[in-house]
Formats: structure tokens, C-alpha cells, sequence
């Protein structure tokens, strides 16, 4: 069953929705849920919020990726469970580590609570990244988006992790001097 | 703004950017693996061989340049400075993975330094290896008085733009303040303190050139008359035709003049000379590296195209003056390289025997760290009980917590491991962690049959594995297995076979370790 197929049965309000995104997209976003929790109980719980969020969601919402579409819930379902729980603490897992890095590219920023529209970073980060080389870009995102190991992103992208942490080492500067040139940090 | 807030706006991201394909990538750069690919053609040819002092050049005639109206672009052409301008080594790093720069003509540089200032490293030259992609310098090669390399693998201090490495004892550090300027420390070195600059137009040779340039406009120019002809002048527009030509080419000049070198010739009629060697691949005198992913594309890339071994090319009848090249060979211990050849002037160096430590708490001398080979000071041992069969003929015998180290782990590093003598069910695992010669791919096993050796051989391809294998097969030598990640075999021989391959004409391996019987 293709995409269109399965957001058919959403409108429908078919119950077989959710059954045929999970069939096709459960391990998707297993996946990303769980490079960001690390814990089994907490992913299933993130997944399946992720499905009732999808529900809720379309209508009115018609995603032109579904894949996509419900990565993103799950990562964003993902990241405030994460938060939730390491609130007091510092995690362990990838997130833990993704957030320590990104935290290079604010780190310039006198101001932490300094205000910005969530609206237009996005728009800054899509010029950012539509800069990049492609392969810059896509190891960023496999480190930042999908919260992916260094060694999982270096394997994939066949180079070294050492190589792999260079990369992101650089682009990470890159977009922290982007960011202060478009007055966000 | 705080670091939860932009991991959030990442989550927010346009589709297109998530939806892009990483094999996209891949082919990006397939132009860049096939030229590499030629380099590892060459290696599997002749690669040893250019470690092996070289015979003096043949007379221009027996090289005869098969047009004549070719330039060939030499360094000191397309740099004006770098003739009188040692301290200037130069960069390109536009449109490859990895590279390496060179220094030559060192030697002007280190006249001036007393002779014996550094006994076995004279610092004739100097390459210093630039990552491209993110412009981090890598490696550091110096080359002896005789023209054998000296690697050391360049380790970033805390600071992001100081390097650190040592080479015979001797501690270089490099500052890269910037993606143009080294500067170059070493104590009591002609070139301590000096800055080095890294010109990054100066040679590029490749950059701008797509995949329809390779299939169209580039033209392989060979050298040598007869072999050269079929080719030269026409426009190709199979890649793999030129590899196949390719071949021949390498195998003809290695075969006359002991160097291996080709020149690739674009449609506005540049050329550039190319001399792979045993990792790099020199285009005018720009030493490109191939990292690992490289190498693995290199063997794919050969096994696709040519599938022909490269010993039944035939080479042509050469002037008596010819060195017999074919007949050389490189035996490398530990990571030491030990040139020689096998004709009657010269004598083969003996094997290194390499101590070991056995598990009775007999004290033996440590493993040789050998000047260029940075080691670590951690160690772990663990113990396997598991039995190894000497008539082992296929990986899967070979114990699994051994294969898991030996065939699965290339950061592991270096692997001792041994049976003991009088018990041969028995072996010790030492893994060594540390920097390695030419990256994390070296790797050994001890093992003591009775009067016996163990050898570790480094093919320089996958596709040649076979062809090795059912050679030492033939020999009588008994094969523990090979590692999927870097070709490399592991056999067991006796005093006699050993000899034997050390003589052999056999292509592509090297011997890399030899154990104690």
C-alpha cells in the first residue's frame, strides 16, 4: 500500500490507517525514537503516540511524505519525552551527545532567552543547509535530525568516525557562524 | 536562543533536505573512485616495486612519448615558485576526498644541515597530508636517504589546528592556523619554524572534470610505442576500455623503467602526469591519498572492470638494459618496508624475527615498536581456548572471538596472537591499540606451529585474493584465512616456503609480518 493509499484511509477515518503506517513505518520510527531515548519502553510509548498524533492529525493535514510526516512527530514526540525525563539529569545516549554539540553553535549567544521566531530559524536553517555540500548536509541531518551514531553516520557514508567527527566538527562552525550573521545568536 | 531550541527547528527542517538519497552522493564521486581505482590497478601490478630503489631512468629514446606535441605539466611548471621555493608545498583541495601535498627537492633545504643530524632520516622529503574535504591535515611522510617513506600518522592535539606526531623518535608538530599556512616544527630541523605554504590553486589537476569528461574527452596517452598505439589520440568512450588499456600501460612501464607513470591527457590537450603508488596517487607531483572507503571502492571498481589478472598481461621485449622488475619484490615486517629484489647482485635481507611474550609469565622481549609505528601504551590480553586447526584452510575454522577481532575490527589495531608451542589449542590475543602506518589496516597473528611460520600478506585487492590464495595453495602453504576489510592473509609456512615467497614473482601482497618459528 503506497502513501496515498494509507492517507485515503485516514480520511476515511478507517481504522486500518494506523495498522497499514505502522506496518510500513514502525520501524522508521522505532528507529528515530529510540536513537533518541535508548529505552524500549519509552520508544513503543513514543511510536504509538506517534500513530494516535498521525490520527489527530490528518485530516486536515495531507502529507506529501508520510515517511517523513511521521518522522518528524516521532522525533519531535521523541525529543519531549527525552526532556521530560532528563530534566534534572544528563541522559545518556545519542541525544545527549547531539544536544552537547549543538550546544557548540549557541555557545556564542550572551543571551540564552534571547527571542527568535521558531518561524523564521526554520527558514535560516533551510538556507543553511541548502548551502552545504550535499554530503555535509546529509551527515549533518543523519546526526542532528536522526540522532544517528557518529559510527553509524561514518559506516553509511563509508569514511572514518574520526572523519565523520571532523565533518560535523566543521559544519557545526559553519552554522554557528551562520547563525550569528542572521542575528540569532 | 538554546541548544533544545535549535535541535527543534532542525526537526523542522524542508522534506527535500531528508529525502535526499545518500547513493545520490556516492555517485557524485564515482569519477573520483574510478581514478583512484587506476591507482589501485597499479598497485596490484606493480606496487611493490616502487618502493625498491629505483634503476636509473632508460634512456629517453626507450621512453619514447607517443606524442610529441603532449606537455606534461610538471610541478615546477604550473607552480613558478616552487623551483626556489622550498618551504612551499602546495594543496588542492577543490574536488577530492583526501589529499596529500609534497614537498620535493628537500634536499636543498637540508644541505645545509650537518650530516649526521638525523642519521636514517636525512629529510629528503616531506609530504604533509591534507584532508580536502574539511582541510585537517592527516599524515606526515618524510623520506629517508634511500627514498623510503616514513610515515606518521598526525594526531590533533587539543587545540583543533596543532598537530602531533613522531617518526623515528623525532616529534613534528604542524600548526594549521588556516586552510593556507602550516607551520612546521621540529627541533634542530632545517625547517623548524618555518611556514609552509599551502597553495590551493596551484594544481588542480582533476577539479571540474565530470563523469562525461571521462567518458568523452580524456584520452589516455601511454608511453610507450607499441603499446601505445591502439589508443592513443582516441576519444574513448567506455571507461572501462581505458582501464583495460591502462593496464597494459602500467605493466609496460613499470617494466621499463622500474617507475610507474602515466598521463592523462584532457581535450584542450593538458596533460598530467600520474604516478600511483602504493597508497597515493601522484598527479604532478600532488600526492592524492586513499583512505579506506577508497580502497574498498578501488577493489569493487577492479573487480568490475578488470577481471583479468594483471600477471597475464604480456610485456613487451625490452632493451637489455631493462632492469628485471618483475623478478622484484618488497618484503615488509612490522610495518618496516625491506626493499629488495631477487637479482643475483643484491642479497635478501633475513626475516625480522619479532619477540613475543608467552603465557608462563616468562618475560620475552615486548613486540618491536618499530620507529614510525605510534604506539599506545594500553594493552589488553585475553585468552582464547578455543582451537585453531594448523591445517586451517578456511575463516570459519578460525576461532570466532579471534575472527571478531581479526576480521571484523579495523579500529582494533594491532593484533598478536599466538598458539603455543607446546600446545597448540591455546592462544594469547594481545590487541594494541595506536596509529598505524597508512591508517588502522595493519594488522598480524603470531602463530607457532612447530618450525614453522606465520605470515601475514596485505594483497592490494580483493579480487586478487583468489588468485593469491590458490597460488600459495599450490605451493603447499597452508592458509588460515584472509580479512574481508583489507585483503589481507594469513598463512602458515615452513623456513623453505617462506623463502619461496620472498622470491616470488607473485604480484600484489606483501609480506608484512613475519612470526618466530
Amino acid at each position: 500500500m503506497d502513501d496515498a493509499q494509507i492517507i485515503d484511509l485516514y480520511f476515511a477515518r478507517s481504522q486500518n490507517a494506523v495498522r497499514e503506517t505502522e506496518k510500513i513505518y514502525g520501524a522508521y520510527c522505532f528507529s528515530i525514537a529510540d536513537n533518541i531515548l535508548h529505552n524500549r519502553q519509552d520508544v513503543e510509548e513514543c511510536v504509538s503516540d506517534t500513530w494516535l498524533r498521525a490520527w489527530n492529525s490528518i485530516p486536515p493535514q495531507k502529507p506529501s511524505r508520510l515517511k517523513l510526516f511521521l518522522g518528524k512527530i516521532t522525533r519531535n514526540l521523541a525529543f519531549d519525552r527525552y526532556r521530560q525525563k532528563n530534566a534534572d539529569k544528563r541522559g545518556n545516549g545519542e541525544c545527549s551527545a547531539v544536544l552537547d554539540e549543538l550546544a557548540e553553535c549557541v555557545a556564542s549567544s550572551d543571551d540564552v532567552e534571547k527571542s527568535f521566531d521558531a518561524k523564521i530559524l526554520r527558514q535560516s536553517l533551510n538556507r543553511f543547509l541548502k548551502s552545504l555540500p550535499q554530503r555535509e548536509r546529509q551527515i549533518f541531518l543523519k546526526r542532528y535530525f536522526y540522532a544517528e551514531s557518529v559510527k553509524s553516520i561514518a559506516g553509511e557514508f563509508q569514511i572514518t568516525a574520526n572523519h565523520c567527527t571532523v565533518i560535523l566538527k566543521r559544519v557545526r562552525k559553519k552554522l554557528q557562524a551562520y547563525l550569528e550573521q542572521e542575528g540569532f545568536l | 536562543m538554546k541548544k533544545e531550541d535549535l535541535f527543534k527547528a532542525i526537526g523542522d527542517v524542508d522534506d527535500a533536505f531528508l529525502d535526499e538519497n545518500v547513493t545520490e552522493i556516492k555517485h557524485d564521486t564515482r569519477w573520483l573512485t574510478a581514478v583512484f581505482s587506476i591507482a589501485a590497478c597499479a598497485v596490484l601490478t606493480a606496487g611493490l616495486i616502487h618502493f625498491v630503489p629505483k634503476p636509473a631512468r632508460q634512456p629517453q629514446e626507450e621512453i619514447k612519448v607517443a606524442s610529441s606535441e603532449t606537455t606534461v605539466t610538471t610541478v615546477a611548471e604550473t607552480i613558478p615558485e616552487f623551483s626556489d621555493r622550498q618551504d612551499t608545498i602546495f594543496s588542492e583541495t577543490a574536488s577530492c576526498q583526501v589529499y596529500i601535498s609534497r614537498m620535493e627537492n628537500y634536499a636543498e633545504v637540508n644541505k645545509n644541515a650537518p650530516e649526521n643530524l638525523f642519521d636514517s632520516i636525512p629529510f629528503p622529503e616531506l609530504e604533509i597530508a591534507v584532508n580536502a574535504e574539511d582541510g585537517y591535515v592527516s599524515m606526515l611522510t618524510v623520506f629517508d636517504s634511500n627514498s623510503l617513506p616514513r610515515v606518521g600518522v598526525l594526531t590533533r592535539t587539543d587545540s583543533d589546528f596543532t598537530y602531533l606526531c613522531q617518526i623515528n623518535g623525532l616529534e613534528f608538530t604542524l600548526e594549521h592556523p588556516d586552510a593556507e599556512t602550516l607551520i612546521f616544527h621540529c627541533e634542530n630541523h632545517p625547517l623548524d619554524g618555518r611556514t609552509l605554504t599551502l597553495c590551493r590553486d596551484a594544481v588542480q589537476p582533476f577539479a571540474g572534470i565530470s563523469d562525461d569528461d571521462i567518458q568523452e574527452t580524456v584520452v589516455w596517452t601511454a608511453f610507450e610505442e607499441n603499446q601505445a598505439h591502439g589508443f592513443i589520440g582516441q576519444k574513448l568512450s567506455d571507461f572501462s576500455d581505458i582501464l583495460r588499456n591502462m593496464k597494459l600501460y602500467y605493466k609496460t612501464l613499470a617494466h621499463e623503467s622500474g617507475d610507474y607513470y602515466f598521463t592523462v591527457t584532457l581535450k584542450d590537450g593538458t596533460t598530467y602526469e600520474i604516478q600511483p603508488t602504493q597508497s597515493f596517487l601522484a598527479i604532478n607531483g600532488g600526492l592524492y591519498y586513499a583512505d579506506d572507503a577508497t580502497r574498498q571502492a578501488l577493489a569493487e571498481f577492479y573487480q568490475k572492470y578488470l577481471t583479468e589478472s594483471v600477471t597475464e598481461t604480456t610485456v613487451p621485449e625490452t632493451s637489455e638494459t631493462t632492469p628485471q622488475s618483475t623478478t622484484s619484490t618488497e618484503v615488509t615486517i612490522e610495518g618496516v618496508i625491506l626493499p629488495y629484489t631477487t637479482t643475483e647482485e643484491q642479497t635478501l635481507p633475513e626475516p625480522q624475527i619479532l619477540p613475543y611474550t608467552t603465557t608462563e609469565g616468562e618475560t620475552q622481549p615486548q613486540p618491536q615498536v618499530l620507529p614510525y609505528t605510534k604506539l599506545q601504551t594500553e594493552t589488553t590480553t585475553t585468552t582464547v581456548t578455543e582451537a585453531v586447526t594448523e591445517s586451517s584452510a578456511e575463516i570459519s575454522e578460525i576461532p570466532e572471538e579471534i575472527q571478531n577481532i581479526m576480521y571484523e575490527d579495523d579500529t582494533s589495531g594491532t593484533i598478536f596472537s599466538r598458539i603455543q608451542p607446546e600446545n597448540e589449542t591455546h592462544i594469547e590475543i594481545a590487541v594494541e591499540n595506536g596509529c598505524y602506518l597508512e591508517s588502522n589496516l595493519s594488522s598480524a597473528i603470531r602463530y607457532y606451529p612447530e618450525k614453522k611460520y606465520a605470515v601475514s600478506m596485505q594483497a592490494f585487492s580483493h579480487l586478487l585474493l583468489q588468485d593469491i590464495e590458490e597460488e600459495l595453495a599450490g605451493k603447499g602453504i597452508e592458509i588460515l584465512g584472509h580479512r574481508e576489510s583489507d585483503g589481507r592473509i594469513l598463512a602458515i609456512v615452513t623456513e623453505e616456503q617462506l623463502n619461496l615467497l620472498s622470491q616470488t614473482e607473485t604480484m600484489g601482497f606483501l609480506i608484512d609480518l613475519v612470526s618466530k618459528p
